[in-house]
Parts: structure tokens; sequence; C-alpha cells
């Protein structure tokens, strides 16, 4: 049962969530604003299917996709401004000071090695053995949502983007199933 | 010891390429990738690779059945799969043989299945 102070912080969230990542990309400079200001939420935005679509839908704006001859440059914008919301949805149930290296082992595939030894060495096979499961189940929960999205490039950009997150848990995967150092 | 299998990873995602990198060099397959149809063909025509993981839209949103066109006409021993995101792309709605694919992985990848059936190709070669 939920107690008097749960009714007193209820208008508060309902407020913070109702901003929408559309909101920040239509006034973000560029993805690193776009990623600063995403990030200051601490997960705390929209992010339901019609959130998605919204954000989808304002990126094919200002990027129109076309079939041939694309520009893999905006196309890439597009995988990486899902990334980085997914992302703060992902980790916004851990730890604050967790939060930090979640994001830089997520956000970077290119270093995904570096980044997981990082992770390995501060918290632990066991760490990250207790976070997995956090990651995942909210990534499951993303995924479905996007399921929801109809048929189309805003639903490829949304798939195309988590794809490389389902990798990066499963690299997480293997390091706890290895031997210790 | 057996000469390490190869992999080339061509997606036009880097951050696809590169994780999965990580997880087939976890399992003792040599990789490279490409970050489009056109690159991923002149690698497979320099590293001659035991298997082709491709994605389908990239610089064309047909280019993966172009580069798997060229690359069954070059090496048709050489098994070249779908990496997709269409959700109901099948053997079946998408005629991928036709394609020139030699089979299909849904975005997200189930890699667990991935290694499965990449591991029992490399024996049947």
């Amino acid at each position: 049962m939920e107690g008097p102070g749960a009714d007193l912080h209820a208008p508060l969230l309902r407020e913070k969530m109702s901003v929408s990542p559309v909101g920040i990309f239509l006034s973000a400079k560029n993805v690193g604003s776009f990623r600063r200001s995403i990030r200051a939420l601490d997960g705390e935005f929209d992010f339901d299917s019609a959130a998605m679509i919204a954000l989808g839908a304002a990126y094919f704006e200002k990027y129109p996709d076309r079939g041939q001859d694309r520009n893999l440059d905006e196309v890439r914008l597009g995988y990486e401004l899902v990334r980085i919301c997914v992302i703060e949805k992902m980790i916004r149930g851990l730890p604050a000071g967790r939060k930090e290296l979640y994001r830089a082992a997520l956000s970077d595939a290119a270093a995904i090695g570096s980044a997981v030894d990082g992770l390995y060495r501060s918290i632990g096979a066991d760490g990250l053995a207790a976070d997995h499961p956090l990651l995942s189940a909210v990534l499951e929960n993303i995924k479905r949502t996007i399921d929801e999205i109809p048929k189309g490039m805003i639903k490829e950009r949304f798939v195309g983007g988590v794809t490389a997150l389902y990798n990066i848990l499963y690299v997480f995967r293997l390091k706890i199933r290895s031997p210790a150092p | 010891m057996a000469a390490k299998k190869k992999v080339l990873i061509i997606d036009d995602d880097p951050a696809i390429c590169e994780s999965v990198q990580a997880i087939l060099a976890a399992n003792g397959y040599d990789t490279a990738y490409a970050l489009s149809g056109k690159d991923g063909l002149a690698s497979f025509r320099g590293m001659n690779p035991d298997i082709v993981l491709c994605d389908m839209m990239m610089e064309d949103i047909d280019a993966g059945v172009k580069v798997a066109k060229s690359m069954k006409e070059e090496r048709p021993g050489t098994p070249v799969f779908l990496l997709s995101t269409i959700g109901d792309a099948t053997v079946d709605t998408v005629g991928i043989y036709n394609l020139g694919f030699s089979g299909v992985f849904q975005k997200p990848v189930d890699f667990d299945l991935l290694l499965s059936v990449i591991a029992k190709q490399s024996k049947t070669e």
C-alpha cells in the first residue's frame, strides 16, 4: 500500500516524465548537446512508443532517408540518438556510482574490451552478474515497446540502435562466465 | 593446430561491427569488418573469409542483396548470412536463398544461435 509520501511526489514525477526526447532533439545543436540534455534527466523522460515515434519522425524530418546513395553518417546518427536514450533508461535503477561506468561501457563499442575490463576491476564479476539481469530486463522491456512501432524506417533505426546494446550485454555475459584473472 | 576461421562482418553501424567482432573473437574467430557494401566487397576479395555476416540496408536500401549476389558469383562456396532488422524476414518471406544469402539472423542477434550455426558451417566446409 502506498503511503502519503507517494501522493506528494506523484505530480512531480508526472511532470518530470512529461519530458520527451523529441523536444530535446529539436532544440539540441548537435548530438553532444542531445546526449548531455538526456543524461541530465537521469532516465526520467517519456519513452513509450509514441515518444519513440515522435523522436523518429523529427529525426527523419531533419534527415530524410532515401533508397539509394544514403548518407551513412545520418543513418548512424539515428542509431546513436536511440542508444543515448536507451542507455539512460537501462542504467536508471543502478546506484549512482555505477552509472558512469556503464555509460562508458555501453556507449563505446569500439572500446568494449577495455570498458568491460574497467567495469570488472571496479565492481567485479559479482557486481557485473548482479547488474546484468536488471540491464537485460530493461532492454527487453524497451524492445517490446519498439515492437509496437509500425514497420518502417523509424522502427529500423530503433531496432538497429538497440542491437549493439544487446551485443554489448552478451560481451558482459562472456566476461561474467570467464575465469577470474 | 587448426587455423582460425575468418568471419567478415558488413554493417553500416560501427557499434554493431565492433561488438560482433568482440563476441566472435572471444569465441575463437578471426574477424574483420566493413562499414558499407562497397567496402565489404573489397574486404571479401582481399581476405577470402570463411563466412560473411552482412546487413541489408547500408548505402543503398538493398546493398546487402547486391553484395551477396556478387560474392556468390565470385565464390559460390562461401556462406553469406543476412543480418536483418525486418522483424518477419525469414527464409520463406524474403526468399533469401534467391537473393544470394545462406540464412538470416534477426537483429537483435541471438548469439547462442549464430555461434552454433557458424560453428556447424565451419565443420561442413
